[in-house]
């Protein structure tokens, strides 16, 4: 019985329905509502059909195409049947009573919807049996009752759909009898009967369904008819457990997008690359759209969000046109579809993290060894201090989230908090912000107009270690540093400090020495108007405002070693900072069908200016410790001129239109062109607006006849697309001639006056960074879509890069220029493939692996404009004692390159061996720079995923595993602390002094350089997130549902990396630095509850 | 379905004005920027347009730039050492004449120089196409003789430095190529020669820190005494009537002590003829003893900062060599010896010493890693107790001991030796006048006798010398330009005018290529010009 149907016309979301109904279920669902279904339309509609030598076929398209009717019929209906018929004015069932005299085809009418069966195969079916009665409520996966459901008994016609509250029915059972559940976006289940009377069941949603709707720009798509790389993650597959921000609940869940969290810091946000890096000087952040607003990752409770779309080819993102060129992700909130009783939900975890790893410094026992070598720079001062212990805790953190909606589809509500106190594991670092939410929806006029009103706050607050910033990464670096034979306190209390060790701090002294704390507050308030005139058309207004404040306040006392050290006598600044983002969108659509053809068109404007102020100032030399930072007024270096002062405020303005038609010929053929004209008010005056068109082409090939023999295939798409996104600067002014006035003139002996000077060279050419883009694709669907996915190759194109650009001083004033030069390409395809390897009655296991490669390219740096003849870009800097340059981009070469001197060998005394320019062995003293080699790349090659979801009666379990592979890290803390002559700055590694290359220990006299012999791989597979959850339902304590579960993140890793995590900064062009002052990353374990009311 | 009609109509018409309002305008708005476009000039600007090419002028100090023209010379040294500080070996590599044109050193001392000219360009034209209005007090014509001769200034830097360079002298966005040496040395005459009349002639607090005639024949001298290096022709004469121009005008003097015109308030000097002001709080950028001193030093002066690990900015220990015992500039130019604090309290070391007695000893193993110990620490600018990290010491660039030295040479080189010596015994006189008078005064003879200096490599802490005496002639006359202006940014030029820059050994170094008298242009530059021809040598 399992055989599809197939069927005429294409009402898409009716059509999908059906398609996934077995046709004996279509038939007991028709039989049972055609009850109450009133036959008025099958009756009032009159047809007139002359088809005369004709077939079934015809006759049937011939119904369809005068009136709503749908046919639905399987494979043992003879449609190429001959038949013949010339009525007028007839009803449907008197043209099918003719047409199907004498033969052992019957048929059903339910509203519109006509099925076509062959007698012989389902009359048995149909025919009633005795048996027992078994009732029940079927819930979805959050614990809403879900009406609708098809409940089946399986291999007969014996079935019923749930009632309004869920609830169902069936009478007439046998035994031994397995029931069938089946819902559209739900995945099917069967459950054995056995001597049960009440079977209650959960259905989860089915993440691969063809009927999803997924967010595209500007609406939504179902993905039957999408024609780009959109990757559609729901809630129900968000990874569990604790996260700082909304982009870590894809990591490892979609291929192409790598969610990188750098560092420990509880106030860090995730490092997000999409497809490799395509844009030098503006970031690889992806544009985030929240509910159609552009906002932060980080402005969203990740508890509130129901579903999160990914999109990664520049044909679908080019509708965003500047914003698109590291791809879109649209975030959508938690939603009310239809009717929805009152319903509350409390979810509530708690965490705490361990130091991933700790590097191996040398203790008091170890160090003391060396004093007694007399290795210079070491001193036993006669005590044992753990100072990496001293400045660490056991953090706890909580999230606690509430969230109450109801309505109906004319009048709904959502309200959603959420409340998240977090601690790192360095002493003080915490973040604690609250997220509200409120969406209200409204129809009025007859559903003419719908109406949408949201307010999101967040407010944030931090302390701050450093100024302005949660952390200051001098703690990390000197509680590693510190010598362990030292002390924090002497007898009398006081910090010891060695002031005269360059860069020398006591880690605890910074911690505890130090007030500061950040805080902010952001409001969104956005709505919307949509009016709908006509069936299929509607214009829609949004508009959207976003204000952002921090203030600021830092303080260190007079025992920091600002005043032990620097003199300052007490320090503190203060500063705040504002934002406000101003958006206006205006969009209409229509959607037209001519028989197999539809058509959807859009066009729009979108004008969005954003604002920015900042201001700071610092004092010092206060009177008094507590006035900490609130009293700026009451140091006196301000007096003395000595305090800094500063503010900017700045502006720009983005305004777009654009248009999109989208095309498909029976849910076949599939096409989608779209154009956007965009203008930004940063780039020269002839230069402010570009075109961003895109256009593509999908093919769905299983609904050709050629492959309809082939009943394993659900889903096979063919996808071809080409798109342009642009970029933009951050900076709002490049392209003015700009005057500073920072620096100051003696004019006249004791009289200092401002001068005037230009401040860049300013570059009135200034123009779009344009990204050129081909993905070609596959979507695939086979077994019943236990096997399913997609795989994209892609090819893109970045042209006119903005990058600060070297040019020739004179004629410039200054030695660089931003401008428009250079081109990058980046190529790699992305794999992925879901399975269910075990679908039973107790068990479920699904499966997902998702692979990317990526290759990089730097096809020139030149271009009419600009001719950068060197061919390169350094970038990264090593600061304190080493002072070079750590990457160079290249033309024909790749982002992320390290680039400097290649170690092959030690020599007797211990120092290094380099290979030269020739390729011959020369000693480190005797380098030149263009010694330097590529010696590595920071950027992963290949990414592979493997997530897992296993179900088990009520235990569930997820286990995440992600890896990065071919790429290298630049191990800092090593470079630092793994040679000998660094022992006059403080702590080593206790491997310091074992031999390099396995021959010599580096000589004290070895002064610290940047060379190969520090670069790892950093190849890792990860055991990332492991979650196991147990779900039950306690009605009679009012709970609808109730979910615990435990959970643990970064929790293993294999790595050849010797630093503490492999898991690397990824960002900017200076990507897989393992810096020393890095937060150090941890393993977090996480315990949570979940309530349904 | 009427009420609806005009429910649309009214939705389409709102929708219709936000859009109208909301627009498609596109120009900047600019807040706290100041656009060329939009400033309006007042009177009294020219000093802020004028005063910017002189603040870009600090950049002399700055840390690459002043250290280029010292620690490349036979005078002092910035090896690694015990802090494990190196900087990929740039200092080494000034040290070795092994320098690359991806020279950190190299790259800033073009950027000093040429946003000076370029700043100088813009400024000239505009005062004379009288594009903003000047104050009653303010004189078109000085102020634009004033900006030639600061950009004269540079051009002289640039010649000297590099040779062949571009010679851009109003604004363009035009690749210039390189000129010559000759043709750069010629503008420069012919600039300062031309601007000379309408340059102030008196010296007053209105000019303080400005280019006055007598600043400007001072950067004429010396662009005579070096004449040979940059035309091939020698101008002692013409270097001698520059000099006596200034000696003879009376407006300055020498100061009573060697080191008064290195003094905090040196604004008093009488000695000091062009000065690049600097204030601890306007006009920051003069710390110099940030990079020599050691951290432990921070105490001898009760600094509010910590001097940078155990400083590194050292004298070649042959170097102090050549000096008299009595010649209190030894001790005025450079410090020795054990470290004290304020207080009087013994300093310690925190490197390689760490917690024993910090002595400055007068010793290298070498002049590529050295101990927090090795080496005297230039400090001849005061250090007042309890400075900032920035001093109010304004950096002398001419002074009249200067002009006195150059006279004497020319003097000594035409023949003139006891007329030289005579000079030289003037100036000598301050640095004996508490220890031996006597010893001031030298002899015509003397100054044409072979240098003190021992010439010669150093490899853990034993000189082998190099057999031959540098430089070939005047030796000693030379050794007198080291112990009065050791540190004062002329060695380089005073080696390679004597002969020997690219000749002799000291320390690490060993002659690597006559070439190396000049600089390479920077590798930026080259590679964003087309246009510019490398100077011979250099192969990158």
């Amino acid at each position: 019985m399992n055989k599809l149907l197939r069927k005429f016309g294409s009402q898409p979301i009716f059509y999908q329905f059906f398609r996934k109904m077995k046709l004996t279920i279509l038939i007991v669902t028709v039989s049972i509502l055609s009850c109450f279904s009133a036959e008025t339309y099958s009756q009032n509609t009159k047809l007139t059909i002359a088809e005369n030598n004709s077939t079934l076929l015809n006759v049937l398209k011939a119904i369809e195409a005068q009136s709503e009717f749908k046919f639905f019929y399987n494979e043992k209906v003879d449609v190429n049947k001959e038949v013949s018929v010339e009525v007028t004015q007839k009803s449907v069932t008197e043209i099918l009573d003719k047409v199907l005299s004498n033969s052992s085809i019957k048929y059903k009418v339910l509203g519109r919807q006509i099925a076509l069966y062959d007698k012989d195969e389902m009359e048995p079916f149909i025919a009633e049996q005795q048996g027992k009665k078994v009732t029940g409520k079927v819930t979805d996966a959050k614990g809403a009752t879900l009406p609708g459901v098809s409940v089946i008994v399986k291999g007969t016609t014996n079935g019923v759909s749930t009632d309004n509250d869920g609830f169902y029915s069936i009478p007439n059972i046998p035994e031994n009898a397995t029931l069938q559940f089946s819902f559209v976006g739900m995945k099917a289940q069967e459950i054995f009967i056995g001597n049960k009377t009440t079977i209650n069941i959960l259905l989860n949603d089915e993440s691969i369904g063809l009927d999803d709707v997924v967010v595209v720009g500007y609406g939504t798509q179902r993905k039957g008819e999408l024609t780009s790389s959109v990757s559609s993650v729901k809630s129900a597959d968000f990874i569990k457990g604790a996260v700082q921000d909304a982009a870590q609940l894809l990591k490892g869940k979609v291929a192409g997008l790598h969610v990188i969290q750098p560092n420990g810091d509880p106030t860090s946000t995730s490092q997000i690359i999409l497809r490799g890096v395509g844009t030098l000087k503006s970031g690889t952040s992806p544009l985030v759209i929240i509910d159609g607003v552009p906002g932060d990752l980080n402005t969203v409770a990740p508890e509130d969000i129901e579903s999160m779309d990914v999109v990664k080819d520049g044909s679908a993102a080019a509708i965003y046109g500047t914003r698109g060129n590291n791809g879109v992700i649209f975030i959508t909130t938690k939603k009310v579809r239809g009717d929805m009783p009152l319903s509350v939900e409390v979810s509530s975890y708690i965490t705490t993290q361990k130091i991933k790893k700790k590097l191996d410094m040398m203790n008091a026992t170890q160090y003391r060894e060396l004093v007694k070598q007399g290795k210079p720079g070491a001193i036993d001062y006669g005590y044992d201090t753990d100072w990496l212990d001293l400045v660490t805790q056991i953090p706890v953190s909580t999230v606690t989230n509430a969230s109450l909606k109801g309505g109906n589809t004319k009048s709904n509500y959502i309200a959603n908090i959420n409340f998240k106190s977090d601690e790192g594991i360095i002493k003080t670092s915490d973040n604690k912000v609250i997220t509200t939410r409120l969406e209200v929806n409204q129809n009025m006029w007859n559903d003419l107009l719908k109406l949408n009103l949201n307010i999101m706050g967040r407010e944030q607050t931090y302390h701050t270690l450093g100024e302005g910033s949660s952390f200051r990464e001098d703690i990390y670096k000197n509680a590693l540093a510190n010598i362990p034979t030292d002390r924090p306190k002497d007898d009398n209390g006081k910090w010891v400090e060695h002031p005269i060790i360059y860069e020398y701090m006591n880690a605890l002294a910074l911690l505890e020495e130090t007030i500061g704390q950040n805080k902010s507050t952001q409001l969104r308030t956005f709505g919307s108007a949509t009016l709908t005139p006509i069936d299929h058309f509607f214009i829609k207004a949004l508009y959207a405002r976003t204000t952002y404040n921090q203030t600021r306040g830092y303080s260190e006392s007079k025992n920091h070693i600002s005043t032990i050290r620097d003199g300052k006598n007490g320090y503190a600044s203060k500063g705040s900072n504002y934002r406000a983002e101003n958006l206006l969108e205006i969009t209409s659509q229509y959607r037209a069908q001519i028989g197999g053809n539809v058509f959807t068109g859009l066009v729009g404007y979108s004008y969005q200016d954003i604002q920015k102020e900042d201001d700071y100032m610092q004092n010092w030399d206060f009177p008094s410790d507590d006035y900490t930072y609130n009293n700026m007024g009451a140091g006196a270096a301000i007096l003395r001129g000595e305090a800094v002062i500063s503010s900017y405020k700045m502006k720009s303005t983005l305004i777009g239109i654009f248009a999109r038609v989208n095309y498909n010929y029976k849910s076949k053929y599939l096409a989608s062109f779209s154009m956007r004209h965009e203008g930004s008010s940063k780039f020269g005056a002839d230069n402010k607006w570009g075109n961003f068109p895109a256009a593509s082409l999908g093919w769905s090939l299983n609904k050709e006849g050629f492959l309809k023999e082939f009943k394993f295939i659900n889903n096979l798409k063919l996808r071809v697309g080409f798109g342009v996104t642009g970029t933009e600067p951050n900076d709002p002014y490049i392209s003015l001639g700009r005057l500073t006035s920072n620096s100051n003139f003696q004019s006249s002996q004791n009289t200092w006056i401002p001068t005037l000077k230009p401040s860049s060279n300013a570059n009135p050419d200034l123009r779009w960074e344009t990204k050129e883009e081909w993905n070609i694709g596959v979507d695939y669907g086979f077994l019943d879509n236990r096997i399913s996915g997609g795989i994209d190759y892609y090819l893109r194109k970045t042209k006119d890069m903005l990058w600060d650009y070297q040019v020739a001083m004179p004629p410039y004033l200054y030695s660089s220029i931003v401008a428009n030069a250079g081109t990058m390409a980046n190529k790699g395809i992305e794999v992925n493939v879901g399975f269910i390897p075990i679908q039973t009655k107790n068990i479920q296991w699904s499966s997902r692996i998702n692979y990317s490669t990526n290759k990089n390219k730097i096809v020139s740096l030149s271009n009419d404009k600009f001719q950068l003849q060197s061919g390169y870009i350094d970038a990264g800097f090593l600061g304190s004692t080493i002072k070079q340059g750590t990457h160079r981009l290249f033309e024909g070469g790749e982002v992320g390159n390290f680039y400097g001197f290649k170690t092959i060998d030690i020599d007797s005394e211990g120092k290094w061996i380099i290979e030269g320019k020739d390729g011959k062995p020369k000693p480190i003293g005797e380098q030149l720079p263009d010694d330097k080699q590529v010696i590595g790349n920071g950027l992963p090659k290949h990414f592979l995923s493997w997530d897992n979801s296993i179900t088990y009666k009520k235990f569930d379990l997820n286990i995440t595993m992600r890896g990065a592979f071919d790429y290298q890290i630049l191990n800092l803390p090593r470079l630092y602390y793994e040679c000998p002559v660094n022992l006059a700055n403080g702590n080593l590694m206790a491997t310091a002094f074992e031999p390099k290359f396995g021959k010599t220990v580096l000589s004290d006299q070895q002064e610290l350089q940047y060379v190969s012999y520090f670069i790892e791989n950093g190849d890792f597979w990860k055991i990332d997130n492991v979650t196991i959850g147990y779900t039950l339902s306690l009605k009679h304590y009012s709970i609808e549902k109730l979910r615990l579960y435990a959970s643990g993140s970064n929790l293993f890793t294999i790595t050849g990396y010797s630093g503490i995590d492999p898991e690397m900064n990824t960002a900017g062009l200076d990507p897989g630095i393992d810096s020393r002052n890095r937060y150090p990353s941890t393993r977090s374990f996480t315990f949570g509850a979940l309530i349904t009311f | 379905m009427k009420t609806n009609i005009k429910y649309i109509i009214y939705f389409i018409c709102y929708v219709s004005l936000l859009s109208v309002s909301a627009c498609s305008n596109l120009k900047e708005e600019v807040f706290s920027d100041i656009t060329e476009d939009t400033y309006k000039y007042e009177p009294g600007d020219a000093n802020k347009i004028v005063g910017a090419i002189y603040t870009n002028l600090r950049g002399y100090l700055g840390f690459y730039a002043m250290f280029a023209q010292e620690i490349c010379t036979d005078e002092s040294v910035q090896p690694a050492n015990a802090a494990g500080w190196d900087d990929g070996g740039v200092f080494r590599r000034m040290h070795l004449h092994s320098w690359t044109s991806e020279q950190t050193h190299v790259g800033d001392l073009w950027n000093l120089h040429y946003t000076g000219v370029l700043l100088a360009n813009r400024v000239i034209q505009r005062l004379q196409d009288e594009s903003f209005p000047l104050a009653s007090t303010e004189n078109r014509q000085t102020l634009i003789a004033e900006t030639r001769a600061l950009r004269a200034f540079h051009y002289w830097q640039i010649v000297d430095n590099w040779g062949n360079a571009p010679l851009v002298t109003e604004p363009t966005n035009d690749l210039p190529a390189n000129a010559s040496k000759k043709d750069i040395y010629d503008f420069i005459v012919s600039e300062l020669t031309d601007c000379m009349g309408n340059l102030p002639e008196k010296k007053d607090a209105s000019n303080y820190g400005r280019f006055t005639i007598w600043a400007a024949k001072a950067l004429l001298a010396n662009v005579y005494l070096n004449a040979v290096v940059y035309s091939g022709t020698a101008q002692w004469e013409e270097c001698i009537t520059q000099c006596n121009d200034i000696l003879n005008s009376g407006v300055y003097q020498l100061d009573a002590n060697y080191l008064d015109p290195f003094k905090a308030k040196n604004e008093v000097s009488k000695e000091n003829i062009f000065v690049i002001p600097f204030d601890q709080i306007y006009a920051k950028g003069f710390f110099y003893f940030m990079a020599t001193l050691h951290s432990s030093n921070q105490k001898t002066y009760n600094l509010e900062v910590s001097p940078w690990g155990p400083g590194a900015f050292k004298a070649v220990p042959q170097f102090i060599n050549t000096y008299d015992n009595d010649d209190q500039r030894l001790t005025d130019t450079w410090l020795s010896g054990p470290q004290f604090g304020a207080d009087g309290s013994t300093l310690v070391g925190a490197y390689d010493l760490i917690n024993q007695p910090l002595i400055f000893l007068n010793s290298m193993p070498d002049g590529i890693f050295t101990g927090e110990a090795d080496g005297y620490r230039w400090k001849k600018y005061e250090i007042p107790m309890g400075s900032k990290e920035n001093l109010n010491n304004d950096y002398v660039v001419f002074r009249l001991g200067q002009v006195y030295m150059m006279k004497a040479e020319c003097l000594l080189r035409s023949g003139q030796a006891d007329a030289a010596a005579e000079i030289v015994t003037l100036v000598r006189q301050r640095a004996f006048k508490n220890t031996n008078p006597q010893k001031a005064t030298v002899t015509g003879t003397e100054l044409q006798q072979p240098s003190k200096y021992v010439y010669g490599t150093v490899e853990n802490y034993v000189l082998t010398p190099q057999g031959k005496s540098y430089p070939e002639q005047f030796g000693r006359f030379y050794d007198e330009l080291g112990w009065e202006f050791a540190g004062e940014m002329t060695r380089r030029r005073d080696m390679i005018r004597f002969g020997h820059y690219t000749k002799a050994e000291w320390l690490s170094h060993k002659p690597n290529g006559d070439y190396r008298s000049v600089f390479p242009i920077p590798q930026l530059v080259i590679d964003a010009n087309p246009k510019l021809k490398q100077n011979d040598g250099y192969t990158q």
